[in-house]
């Protein structure tokens, strides 16, 4: 035992619980309530609240919820009020022969109380929270509480010292997730069928979970990455024909990601090929782009049918033609 | 515990304390208190550092315990008090008043140390902090991958390992500035045209697609009538379509 004396001071006062909330009036005999908790029944405890735990030191705190005996085990059940942690209780399990001042450190044990629905973070198998607990005088446990006998807190019982609770949340990047923004995609002309794809457009791509240990930045297609450890930062640019050069077709967002269905392409965008656009004629570029009737010649627009006539009509020359075609042709 | 201006932190001052500031050292000591009208600073320095995390609080106090953060923020641990036992230092008057390192020691079981080590937050150039799991992602032109790539060895007797990669790509997203001027439910993408329909007396004859470089040519001879009257020019104004020939108006 490498303190003893330290665990039998604390078997003569409240701590590790505010002074307070527990050992007060505790009676000699019997079944004592939470705020009535022998001193001697528990000597140490300490928690550390995990990178996701959402724990605000001042705001949240962490009490002592129940005690309870099956057999010949008595259970301590710690919870915290940390948003995250809800339902997530620390049960630290003693038999009733075990040594005094037992120690034992456990990781936030999920229990679901059925009556409530509980959404658990993805926490990459971290921890939400941990602790240790150092039971005191077994005897006066078993001596007190029998077989299933419990004891439960009520409000502001058997809270822990708050100098007792180390806090990780957000000191930590415990792991990396990648994602990618969807893409623009192509919308179909007004009264052409809608383009469809085989999966989900317009969300968050979630390309990996719950990267960690090394992890190594690869600049890809036109991408350049510096490492400056001078300053500890790493600078990301973009650059034509840098890193892998310049793609030689679409990089997927997602593993599965596929062109539209119908596709002639392929283009995963739905969109034209930079040469299926129609950009000149005759070399003359738009984006306005003028098309003039001269000598003998009509320019006729029709808007509602997207037509144009050229109409060589021969208008104003002279012809010894008297009955030409009203529409040689249109485009 | 008194500085050398004379002023001292009795000994029931502070009931307990728990300290762990990311990257503290050995030797972690209450360097400074600064007070003024409305609230008070506590200043936690180390051996190597004046200020390895602070702990605000107003005044008047009326809280029991002081939380202390880092200069990003970060939890870095809680004394524990009494607003009648703090009380001793609001007394002080407003100013800065420091300690030296052997005046105001924590006991070393106070101290938890927390190396530095790893990734303990990604800092942006703005200067916000972000820890916990990470989000990274792409868009508007930038797609990011996650691949796990294999290493070859660099020394003898040395395996060739597989280590994580994120790779970047900068592939583009043409209308993505366009996107953004625009409310999200109604952008559409441009539609430019792609292919001319050729029809002749209204009848469909042909359905012409543009060249690899997005460019249709229109002529009006072939090789079945080279000597054709019918003309195409294109002018700074546009293409002109004009028959060849004697006009009728002067």
């Amino acid at each position: 035992m490498a303190r003893p004396g330290w665990y039998n001071d604390n078997r003569g006062r409240a701590y590790p619980f505010i002074t307070g909330t527990a050992g007060v009036g505790t009676p000699d005999s019997g079944i004592p309530t939470m705020r009535q908790l022998p001193d001697e029944w528990i000597v140490d405890c300490g928690f550390i609240m995990g990178p996701d735990s959402d724990f605000e030191v001042g705001t949240h705190k962490v009490w002592l919820r129940r005690v309870y005996r099956k057999g010949d085990t008595v259970s301590f059940e710690f919870e915290c009020d940390a948003p995250q942690l809800k339902g997530i209780y620390l049960v630290f399990n003693r038999d009733v022969d075990e040594d005094d001042y037992a120690n034992e450190f456990v990781d936030g044990e999920v229990f679901f109380d059925e009556s409530e629905s509980h959404s658990l973070p993805d926490s990459c198998s971290e921890p939400l929270w941990s602790g240790y607990m150092i039971s005191g005088v077994m005897s006066s446990i078993a001596a007190r509480l029998g077989d299933e006998d419990s004891i439960e807190a009520e409000e502001d019982d058997a809270t822990v010292e708050p100098a007792l609770i180390q806090n990780l949340n957000n000191t930590i990047v415990n792991s990396v997730e990648l994602a990618n923004n969807d893409r623009t995609r192509a919308t179909a002309p007004s009264g052409c069928p809608d383009l469809v794809w085989p999966h989900e457009t317009n969300v968050i791509f979630v390309h990996a979970r719950c990267i960690q240990g090394d992890i190594r930045w690869m600049p890809g297609y036109n991408a350049t990455i510096q490492q400056n450890s001078q300053d500890n930062s790493i600078t990301i640019s973009a650059r034509v024909g840098a890193g892998e050069g310049q793609p030689c077709e679409e990089a997927p967002l997602f593993d599965q990601e596929v062109p539209p269905i119908g596709s002639e392409n392929n283009l995963l965008s739905g969109g034209p090929l930079c040469n299926e656009a129609l950009r000149s004629f005759n070399g003359v570029g738009g984006p306005a782009f003028t098309l003039l009737g001269g000598q003998g010649v009509s320019i006729i627009p029709d808007p509602e049918n997207h037509c144009v006539k050229v109409d060589f009509n021969l208008i104003d020359m002279a012809s010894c033609i008297s009955d030409f075609s009203e529409v040689s042709e249109s485009v | 515990m008194r500085n050398e201006a004379g002023e001292f932190i009795l000994e029931g001052t502070f009931l307990d304390a728990h300290l762990y500031p990311i990257g503290a050292g050995t030797g972690m000591y209450l360097r400074a208190v600064e007070l003024s009208y409305e609230k008070g600073i506590i200043y936690i320095g180390d051996a190597d550092n004046d200020t390895v995390c602070t702990g605000e609080f107003d005044i008047p106090i009326d809280v029991n315990d002081i939380r202390l953060l880092d200069s990003y923020g970060r939890p870095a641990g809680i004394l524990v008090s009494e607003p009648a036992r703090l009380a001793l230092i609001q007394s002080w008057g407003n100013g800065l008043h420091s300690f030296e390192p052997g005046d105001t020691p924590f006991v070393a079981s106070c101290c938890m140390p927390t190396p530095e080590i790893g990734v303990r937050g990604i800092v942006l150039e703005d200067g916000s902090l972000f820890a916990g799991p990470v989000w990274i992602m792409g868009d508007d032109g930038v797609a990011l991958r996650y691949e796990e790539a294999e290493l070859p060895a660099t020394k003898c007797g040395e395996s060739a390992r597989t280590v994580q990669v994120i790779r970047v790509d900068v592939v583009g997203d043409p209308l993505f500035q366009r996107r953004l001027c625009t409310d999200v439910d109604l952008f559409q993408t441009p539609n430019p045209v792609r292919k001319i329909q050729i029809k002749e007396r209204g009848n469909p004859v042909a359905l012409c697609a543009p060249d690899e470089n997005g460019n249709i040519s229109i002529q009006m001879n072939n090789s079945e009538a080279v000597d054709t009257a019918l003309r195409v020019r294109t002018t700074d104004e546009g293409l002109v379509f004009e028959v060849v020939g004697d006009s009728t108006v002067e």
